[in-house]
């Protein structure tokens, strides 16, 4: 195999294994063929669209899909990752009952079976028919309303009943955003449970990662704008809603204007940018 | 589709004289634009899934060429329906402003031929 071939092969990885199995050879051999004689390195030009049509593959961004339908799936993803802040939230409460306190207690219960319902119908989105999803979302809905503070329950109740209705379009959530509702739902449960010892030295480097993930996500905006929205959506939820029933005078603990008003700025400039980058998405 | 991209239009009218395989399409591509659309592998099987999963273009021959996999596309009779679609609104758009010319190089020839 020359050295062309090798490196274009390098480049195929781009692609998933899926792909290539299907594609790769056929791909290669365009590539050797469309290569002027003697040339031992790919040009940039197709190094660049080798890359980029990869991450479009695996972004699930190879069919082309109306920006409705673009924003509809943002928005469903958003309220995923919401709905997995606050599941994080309540597990948190109730994993640390369980190893720190030793009182039974009531509230702790229904934390966790709402906690529970929340996370099956989060994952349910991507894996079960829509029927499922919108029954275990509308479950835990009734449950978060009827069980626990009505104020409180505006926020998870409202997001899923989000979910619920935005289940119910033809494309279903795809599958490689997964690694980043785990990654959102990993950090914000061992974020919640860093004050307990032995996992305290994880506090510092668990601060660094809701903006690791932002930088991801701002610069795979280049490749699919969705989860740019999608963590509009995250932040908004995760700050405003709190700070909304603080400024209300709502029985949480009040928080200081810059606490509010940067997520808010912040959360409006990346849902902007997302919406804006939607419309200039597919290339071809 | 609401909206085709220059290299979609290209890649489709690359199609109508018969079914071709990548490269042929590349090379196509090239020829029927004076060589202004070069197409870069990547951006071709990225144009050729979608307009698969559209139905516009469909997989005609498979064979093996230097032990590897050569698929050839042709056109289907949706895709060929949007591509003159699509060269139908590009003529009105180019007509919009190509029978404006005409009258006003005609008016600038008269106005250069007037005696002073």
């Amino acid at each position: 195999m020359t050295r062309l071939a090798r490196c274009h092969r390098l480049l195929l990885r781009a692609y998933p294994a899926w792909y290539r199995r299907e594609r790769g050879e056929e791909m290669l051999g365009t590539l050797l063929e469309a290569s002027p004689p003697g040339r031992r390195w790919p040009s940039l030009r197709d190094a660049r669209a080798l890359i980029m049509g990869g991450f479009r593959v695996r972004a699930g961004q190879n069919q082309r899909l109306t920006r409705a339908a673009n924003l509809r799936l943002a928005v469903l993803l958003g309220a995923a990752l919401a709905l997995l802040w606050l599941v994080a939230g309540d597990l948190t409460d109730v994993i640390l009952h369980w190893t720190h306190t030793y009182s039974p207690s009531p509230g702790i219960a229904s934390e966790a079976v709402y906690g529970v319902l929340t996370l099956a119908a989060v994952v349910a989105a991507w894996f079960a028919p829509r029927l499922v999803v919108a029954v275990l979302a509308v479950a835990a809905a009734a449950l978060y309303v009827s069980w626990g503070d009505r104020i409180m329950a505006i926020q998870p109740a409202g997001l899923l009943i989000l979910l619920a209705v935005l289940v119910f379009g033809r494309e279903r959530l795809p599958r490689s955003w997964l690694w980043l509702a785990g990654v959102v739902f990993a950090a914000d449960l061992l974020q919640g449970l860093t004050p307990a010892n032995p996992l305290y030295f994880l506090y510092i480097p668990l601060v660094f990662v809701p903006w690791i993930i932002l930088g991801i996500v701002v610069l795979w905006a280049a490749v699919d704008a969705r989860p740019l929205i999608a963590m509009a959506i995250y932040i908004a939820s995760k700050y405003l809603f709190v700070s909304a029933l603080s400024y209300l005078g709502y029985g949480v603990v009040p928080l200081a204007s810059w606490q509010w008003y940067l997520p808010t700025i912040g959360a409006a400039i990346l849902a902007a940018a997302g919406t804006w980058r939607l419309r200039h998405q597919v290339v071809l | 589709m609401s909206e085709m991209r220059e290299p979609t239009y290209f890649v489709l009218a690359s199609l109508l004289d018969g079914p071709l395989h990548g490269y042929g399409i590349i090379k196509r591509v090239a020829d029927l634009s004076d060589g202004r659309v070069r197409l870069a592998t990547g951006t071709l099987y990225t144009a050729l899934d979608r307009l698969t999963a559209e139905g516009y273009v469909r997989l005609v021959r498979e064979e093996i060429v230097n032990g590897r996999a050569r698929r050839s596309y042709g056109l289907t009779q949706p895709g060929a329906t949007a591509l003159r679609a699509e060269a139908r609104r590009m003529a009105q758009a180019a007509d919009l402003v190509t029978s404006r010319d005409h009258p006003r190089r005609a008016g600038a020839a008269s106005r250069k031929a007037r005696p002073a």
